[in-house]
């Protein structure tokens, strides 16, 4: 393996930092080796280096030293000297900090409290808007978070595509799944007996029962192994390459290109309405083959959409 | 990438002293029971000062205080009360600025940044892994000091994220960098950037900027980053700038005029759900009238946002104004069915 590079003078800095903190927290001030790596970002054959740089840290007026041993496994800090009290962020933590307490839609107590706990001093009065994204967790991350920690059986209010309005569902919750950008709760629901997948950012709302979750065996699968297993096909045809390019549909199975330039494709999808309501966004790019009753519903649920109140005031 | 610039191997010796030097002064500060003095400081050959030249000296002292600013670590000027404004200064790290208030959060405050830590940490885009990190440790220490935090596995291809992460640690110290560039029709180029914010979408993490080969403001995908030099320059991000206004929707990639157009939302349609279709783009009204909302945005491509509100029907309910914008949207779904005939 190629020896790695030497640290500058930022890393080894951090990495110093890092290094003396995580052995001021750590069970009688030992780090295994491995996890010292990587708990400072650095390759193995450059902690060598790092306990070299702080093992000449000296006070020759106090005459304190930082003493820091390391063997084949371990890391490991010897008397007081070295020790680190916890630190409150850096400014480049505030400012992902910062950005998570937008996200989280926490409290403005709870918020607070964090700012003037941990956070660093942000004498550039820059704050908050430095970073965004496309909101993903919802309202309810934390609660999720702590009944899938604690084993607890919740109610769940959300409205899925094939529903016209939000209902409640029992579920067992299991985890928390990153997917494309959305972020998904991935439960058992406790009625209908099955796997489900819920989006985080359409749950509607979240209570605890007084009882814990069965254990249930679920899968690791994705949303399009998901819908291939538990919804319908259909076979479309897309008119051109870049019609076919702007597809990003998770459900999408065999592409076969055609001569005249045209892309027959197969689609795994849970709702009707979803399916309709891409293909007539498409204005005619895209068109349905198989099956043949989906198709033929196309026109009678396009009348619908144009003859809403709304838009026909317009 | 190369994330090594020929800068810093010429530098090796003189960046170990740097290193050195600022850990030191960590350390003496750390351990000292008094405040000290300039004079004890850079007058300390062993502590890395202690040259001939006492102006450099003072020099290195001010910058190894910035640079441990950075961290988090705050190094104070002490004045007793009662002593002269020519006395000499004293130095000691400010603790109420540079460690955590022991107990000002709780557990569930702990647990709940942990939470969003730990879903970040899970996504491939991050470039500020190393600072997630880090705040888990600290997270950690506060609300566990005994238990060890196992770190979570990082996903991905490390080095497929090199240059965004040197986009954003350039983007944190607030210094320019310049980096070669791959734009979507594959074209190269060096560009120098003022990194004034940036978002993630779509899997994605996007850079936007003053881009000085253009003048002006422009956005910079993560992985069409080659590579990235060492940042140098200092600016600072106008204060009219609001990254949130570049969370794009699918009719903003177009040019010419942008044009207010309203859609209408589901009255049953939550805010989470709301702010998830619309980046928090435009605003939002709620219509007694019609029990239902009014999201009222702009854009630059007329059929796309036809498109875009037939494609989320199962919220936009419909398109309101301008006119235009109803026949484009009436127009795309006559070609559907047509096209079905």
């Amino acid at each position: 393996m190629p020896k790695s590079s030497k640290l500058s003078a930022d890393r080894m800095v951090d990495a110093g930092i890092h290094l003396l903190e995580a052995l001021s927290s750590a069970p009688d001030h030992i780090l295994d080796r491995q996890e010292a790596s990587r708990i400072i970002g650095v390759a193995p054959d450059q902690l060598p280096e790092v306990i070299d740089t702080l093992e000449t840290l000296a006070d020759r007026t106090s005459g304190a030293r930082a003493v820091i041993e390391m063997t084949e496994t371990h890391v490991h800090v010897q008397g007081n000297a070295a020790l680190l009290q916890p630190l409150r962020l850096s400014v480049e933590e505030s400012m992902i900090v910062e950005h998570m307490l937008d996200m989280l839609h926490l409290d403005d107590s709870t918020k607070a409290r964090i700012r003037h706990g941990i956070m660093g001093d942000d004498d550039r009065g820059e704050r908050g808007d430095d970073i965004a994204e496309t909101s993903r967790y919802g309202t309810w991350l934390t609660r999720i978070r702590e009944a899938i920690d604690d084993g607890i059986r919740c109610t769940l209010t959300y409205r899925s595509l094939n529903d016209d309005a939000a209902r409640m569902r029992t579920i067992d919750p299991v985890r928390i799944d990153e997917e494309r950008g959305v972020s998904y709760l991935i439960a058992w629901d406790v009625e209908r007996d099955e796997e489900r997948r819920y989006r985080l950012d359409r749950i509607r709302d979240l209570s605890f029962t007084d009882d814990s979750v069965v254990p249930h065996t679920v899968s690791a699968e994705k949303t399009a192994d998901c819908l291939r297993r538990t919804g319908s096909v259909a076979h479309l045809r897309a008119a051109d390459e870049s019609t076919m390019q702007r597809i990003d549909w998770a459900g999408v199975g065999h592409i076969a290109p055609q001569q005249d330039g045209s892309y027959l494709f197969d689609v795994n999808y849970s709702s009707n309405s979803w399916l309709y309501d891409q293909v007539l966004a498409a204005g005619g790019e895209l068109t349905i083959v198989e099956p043949a009753e989906l198709r033929a519903g196309l026109a009678p649920y396009a009348s619908i959409l144009l003859e809403q109140p709304s838009v026909t005031r317009a | 990438m190369d994330s090594r610039n020929p800068d810093t191997a010429r530098d090796e010796a003189p960046a170990r002293d740097t290193a050195r030097r600022i850990l030191n002064l960590l350390f003496i500060l750390n351990s000292s029971a008094t405040p000290l003095t300039t004079e004890q400081i850079v007058s300390d050959s062993d502590l890395g000062y202690g040259s001939a030249n006492r102006a450099s000296d003072l020099k290195k002292f001010k910058r190894d205080r910035e640079k441990l600013a950075e961290r988090g670590i705050h190094v104070i000027e002490v004045r007793e009360a009662g002593s002269q404004l020519n006395e000499e200064s004293s130095w000691a790290i400010d603790a109420e600025t540079t460690y955590a208030a022991a107990g000002s959060i709780t557990r569930a405050d702990a647990e709940a940044l942990l939470c969003a830590v730990d879903e970040c940490l899970a996504r491939d885009e991050i470039p500020f892994r190393q600072g997630l990190l880090g705040i888990r440790r600290k997270l950690h220490r506060l609300i566990d000091p005994i238990a060890d935090a196992d770190e979570p596995s990082t996903p991905g291809d490390a080095s497929e994220r090199r240059g965004a992460e040197a986009l954003w640690s350039a983007f944190v110290l607030k210094r320019k960098i310049r980096f070669t560039y791959l734009d979507a029709k594959g074209r190269e180029s060096t560009r120098t950037l003022e990194v004034w914010g940036m978002f993630m979408q779509g899997g994605h993490t996007y850079f936007v900027g003053l881009d000085e080969q253009s003048g002006g403001v422009r956005t910079f995908r993560d992985d069409r980053i080659v590579r990235a030099w060492r940042p140098t320059g200092h600016y600072a991000v106008p204060p009219w700038f609001d990254i949130k206004s570049y969370l794009f929707l699918p009719f903003d990639l177009a040019a010419g005029m942008a044009t207010p157009v309203s859609f209408a939302l589901r009255g049953d349609c939550t805010h989470d759900e709301a702010e998830a279709l619309t980046h928090g783009r435009g605003d939002l009204d709620y219509s007694n009238a019609d029990s239902c909302w009014r999201w009222t945005v702009k854009a630059r491509d007329l059929q796309a946002a036809a498109a875009f509100a037939l494609a989320h029907h199962d919220i936009i309910v419909a398109p309101l104004s301008p006119k235009r914008l109803v026949d484009t949207w009436r127009h795309l779904i006559g070609k559907a069915v047509e096209a079905h005939a």
